[in-house]
């Protein structure tokens, strides 16, 4: 009897086992969605932020015409740490909702630490490097490669643009400030009738490590140094909040917050990234194109700076649909379409030299090679361990300008901390 | 186990033997008939003691991989230095303690993390007993006002986080601009002690529903005896609840107390979403700490000292709390 009960528990595991790799074949996404001849096809999800989806989805559909291959659009994280905390958990089980991520600076030199990203294809890359500015060159070494490896190829390469309100300030007799010195001028103008001069959303986190860079660039300094130059940028901040100048409310804003202050006249000049550059003309009630007039930014001791960064595409280690993901990341990086992508969007706006030879002679990508053919431009601050990195500017950065510690403290602190990590 | 001759051992055989026969009749490979085939029909002390070890193990299983599994793992974790970008992971004793514990951030964090569970606690358990009063009155609406004020409770933490971050946000939330009106300038979330206050008031607003309604089906307890034999020997509304009410549902709110505080030392939510720890490390509470370490940092070791240091802190509460309630009881 014990014999008989035995081969019918394995006949009945041996049918369960069957049945499962049955059932695993025939599910739409069970095994390699790759055909016998391992041409890529199937379906890849795209986690893409959401604003920037309906831009491009002619482009895609282009795309899937031409291979076959549906896109599917997730709605991806809009902050690096936001994107660490979706993905850390799936990629260190194994797993990734997402074939295609949209990854940022300090996400994706974490992510190719952590081993969990996969090395894009050398055609992929070929072709994309070759048609690279010198500026943005530097910028895809520094952060996009690992041991010889390409991990990301960037679609956007944002810069912190100046804005200023000429209209604003042409109604109270100013002009655009030039200088740090003449935002504090302008600032003391404007002071009484409740507008700021400059503004800058520097919440945590990461906002606060945004700006603080942005001054450290123009102060001349490194900020993963607590340099000389540094301490005058922090120092600068916290002289203009306490003027008056800058509102102090800006440490808790979000990047809308501080659009609606511009929208609202609050605010004569501020620094931001290129999606104002839509968000602007879109609210009629208040735009004229004198009101949101891109200029240079402001000139600190170390001279008119600011520093790009930017987004672009990775594949996942464990990306279900690989070969898939490796074609669409091939095919949107083609000069041809990354120009198209550009057209359609200032999220894909890049210092590549086939986007800035077709568009460098209007909209934001005039702006940009202004700024690149000025020499304002600096690299992001680099450092390997990039997210935690920003995470402790910020918590020093406000808790200095907040008030909670001194200059002093706050560059030791900054220096210790950083050499904590390693 | 008892005497297997005994006839309280009989008598469980032919039960259970029963049990079995009418197992057998049971679709088959149906969970009881496979049971019973393993079994087979003759019931022996050592064979009910393998079907209680069958009967329990998925659930200790489950328990084990959910529960015990992961708090060993973070336990060892934290005297490692594992990082993402380390690829080997080795022993290095306390060295993640020492680091932790000697960072001031940790021990400001630490400080406003206790400060933070204890002043929300007793904000909602005073809140929650007074708002109980309110609703075990006999008024039109009551019913109506119930659902009304349960409302807070049964929105996310981290949706009421974002609402409050722009109810406190100057220039455009409408408390500042409130106070405005009324020439009082609060800059809530720029200064470290006002956002501390902020953070402690959204969490009071969401827990105190839920304490009221606890409390609520304590004062329902109270029997209308009590409050009239009160009213007879002349007792007023006040000496009625501060003698005869508040000792009745006082249990209550104390096991109420030690649990929020316990909750709320694990506070993440409203911090994260309202104002990330700031200004600068204000508001920041160990949960966030260990968060940021493990997903921004990935400093998993680091992360999972935090941890098991907060656990340790759950742990003290939780027992000195359990302590004073039981000696409360007695005193009771």
């Amino acid at each position: 009897m014990k014999t008989k009960l035995m081969h019918r528990i394995l006949a009945c595991g041996g049918i369960a086992v069957l049945s499962a790799g049955l059932l695993a074949g025939c599910s739409p996404s069970g095994g390699s969605t790759s055909s016998s001849s391992d041409k890529p096809s199937g379906e890849i999800t795209y986690a893409l932020q959401s604003f920037a989806q309906p831009q491009i989805k002619p482009i895609i559909d282009e795309f899937t015409k031409e291979t076959g291959i549906t896109v599917k659009f997730a709605s991806g994280p809009a902050t690096d740490q936001d994107l660490l905390t979706q993905l850390v958990p799936a990629f260190t089980s194994n797993t990734s909702p997402y074939d295609v991520i949209d990854t940022g600076d300090p996400s994706v030199s974490a992510l190719a630490a952590g081993g969990w990203l996969a090395p894009l294809s050398d055609v992929a890359v070929k072709e994309y490097t070759d048609d690279l500015s010198a500026g943005m060159a530097a910028a895809h070494k520094q952060w996009n490669q690992k041991d010889g490896n390409t991990y990301r190829l960037y679609h956007n390469f944002e810069l912190g643009y100046s804005w200023s309100n000429e209209a604003l300030l042409a109604a109270n007799g100013l002009t655009t400030p030039k200088t740090w010195a003449d935002i504090e001028t302008v600032g003391a103008a404007l002071k009484a009738k409740g507008i700021y001069s400059f503004a800058d959303a520097a919440s945590k986190p990461g906002l606060t490590f945004v700006y603080l860079a942005y001054l450290t660039a123009q102060a001349g300094g490194n900020l993963y140094q607590a340099d000389a130059g540094t301490k005058q940028a922090f120092e600068f901040a916290k002289k203009l909040i306490d003027e008056g100048y800058a509102p102090k409310d800006a440490l808790t804003w979000t990047y809308d917050q501080q659009n609606q202050a511009y929208m609202s006249d609050r605010v004569a000049t501020m620094r931001q990234w290129t999606f104002f550059n839509d968000v602007a003309p879109a609210n009629k009630e208040w735009y004229a194109p004198e009101k949101a007039v891109l200029v240079d930014p402001p000139a600190g001791p170390g001279g008119a700076k600011t520093w790009a960064g930017g987004w672009g595409m990775s594949v996942p280690k464990a990306a279900k649909n690989k070969s898939a993901a490796m074609k669409f990341v091939e095919w949107m990086n083609q000069p041809e379409v990354a120009i198209k992508l550009a057209k359609a969007s200032s999220f894909f706006v890049t210092a590549r030299t086939s986007v800035l030879d077709a568009l460098g002679t209007s909209g934001i990508a005039k702006v940009l090679k202004h700024y690149s053919d000025s020499g304002f431009v600096t690299p992001r601050p680099y450092h390997p361990q990039a997210a935690k990195t920003e995470t402790i500017v910020d918590e020093i950065g406000q808790s200095y300008l907040t008030g909670q510690m001194n200059i002093n403290t706050a560059m030791s602190e900054l220096k210790k901390q950083l050499a904590d990590l390693g | 186990m008892s005497d297997p001759n005994s006839v309280a051992a009989a008598r469980m055989r032919v039960s259970a033997s029963a049990a079995v026969t009418e197992a057998f009749h049971e679709p088959r490979f149906s969970l009881r008939w496979t049971i019973a085939r393993i079994l087979g029909t003759v019931w022996t002390p050592k064979k009910l003691g393998i079907l209680a070890i069958i009967l329990v193990a998925p659930a200790l299983l489950i328990r084990m991989i959910t529960s015990i599994y992961p708090f060993l793992a973070t336990a060892w974790t934290s005297f490692t230095d594992s990082s993402a970008y380390v690829q080997n992971p080795v022993f290095i004793g306390l060295k993640n303690y020492e680091q932790v514990l000697g960072n001031p951030a940790t021990q400001k964090a630490l400080i406003f993390t206790i400060t933070f569970a204890i002043a929300s606690t007793i904000l909602e358990i005073v809140g929650g007993f007074a708002l109980a009063l309110l609703l075990n009155a006999k008024f039109r609406l009551r019913s109506l006002l119930r659902a009304v004020v349960l409302l807070p409770w049964a929105i996310p933490a981290i949706v009421s986080a974002l609402g409050f971050r722009f109810i406190f946000s100057q220039g455009s939330g409408i408390l500042p601009t409130m106070l405005e009106y009324m020439n009082i300038h609060i800059d809530w979330l720029t200064s470290p002690l006002w956002a501390q206050v902020a953070v402690i008031m959204a969490n009071v607003w969401r827990s105190v529903p839920f304490i009221a309604f606890v409390v609520l089906a304590g004062l329902q307890g109270v029997p209308d005896e009590l409050y009239e034999a009160a009213k007879v020997d002349g007792a007023g509304w006040w000496r009625v609840h501060s003698q005869i009410v508040l000792p009745l549902v006082m249990p209550l709110m104390i096991t109420m107390g030690v649990f929020m505080i316990i909750f709320q030392i694990g506070t993440f939510d409203t911090i994260y979403g309202m104002t990330g720890g700031g200004p600068g490390s204000a508001t920041q509470v160990l949960p966030y700490l260990a968060y940021q370490d493990a997903f921004i940092g990935l400093n998993y070791g680091r992360s999972s000292a935090l941890s098991m240091i907060l656990f340790l802190l759950v742990l003290a509460v939780g027992v000195c709390a359990l302590g004073r309630f039981r000696k409360f009881e007695v005193e009771l």
